[in-house]
């Protein structure tokens, strides 16, 4: 049976481990490899933030955040680099895992740059979807109504800014 | 929350419809790229007795 006094000279040093291995890894910065399956947007880029879209809401990551996975809703990655220039992705939904090493994996399933993006098309396209949800009659279609208003709605937002769509 | 669980849909089919209702809103000059990306073709083969059987398309891919 271990002594009290060797007990607690054991556990303070391997807390110390831990935060200090971090330390270490990453003297500077945060690193993203943002990617969709067609296209790697960032490739072991140092990066200052990344805001993401998780499902329990927006949260801004930085170097040495908490090791983290998180899927992703429909909404915005927004890329602040070294030099404080965003750029910013719609993602239709993916993970983000955040690393020990501080590196952040974004994996989207479909993303775009907000220049990509037609406006006016997400607003026409929100109202076809919207009326359809309207007349839908079986759970599948009203699903699949609900799945497209919900992502124009989110682009929308992101997109203009406006919380009233 | 949309219950797409409950009706009938698993989270591989949602991501992706997801990503087809993001996909319907890019300017033009993208459009051609994203057609490629949807594109998919599915062969199917059966085995028996340790033979395939001739592939079968399920899925054809699209006519260039």
């Amino acid at each position: 049976m271990l002594s009290r006094t060797a007990f607690s000279a054991v556990r303070p040093a391997l807390a110390r481990a831990y935060s200090s291995t971090a330390a270490a890894a990453t003297p500077n910065g945060l690193r993203l490899l943002f990617s969709a399956p067609h296209e790697a947007f960032y490739n072991n880029v140092e990066v200052s933030q990344v805001n993401i879209p998780a499902v329990s809401g927006v949260m801004g990551i930085l170097a040495n955040h908490v090791p983290y996975i998180t899927e992703l809703r429909p909404g915005t990655v927004e890329v602040i680099a070294l030099d404080k220039s965003v750029t910013k992705y719609f993602v239709s939904g993916g993970f983000a895992v955040m690393n020990h090493d501080s590196s952040l994996n974004v994996t989207a399933v479909e993303a775009v740059n907000f220049d990509d993006i037609d406006i006016d098309l997400a607003k026409a396209n929100l109202a076809t979807a919207s009326k359809a949800l309207a007349d839908a009659t079986d759970d599948e279609s009203k699903v699949r109504a609900e799945i497209d208003v919900e992502v124009f709605k989110a682009i929308i937002t992101s997109t203009t800014g406006s919380t009233s769509v | 929350m949309i219950g797409w669980r409950a009706a009938g849909f698993n989270y591989a089919q949602y991501s992706q419809l997801c990503a087809r209702a993001l996909r319907s809103v890019l300017k033009e000059s993208h459009a051609a790229n994203v057609a490629r990306r949807e594109a998919t073709t599915l062969r199917v083969s059966t085995w028996e007795n340790g033979v395939a059987s001739p592939p079968k398309y399920v899925v054809k891919p699209a006519a260039k």
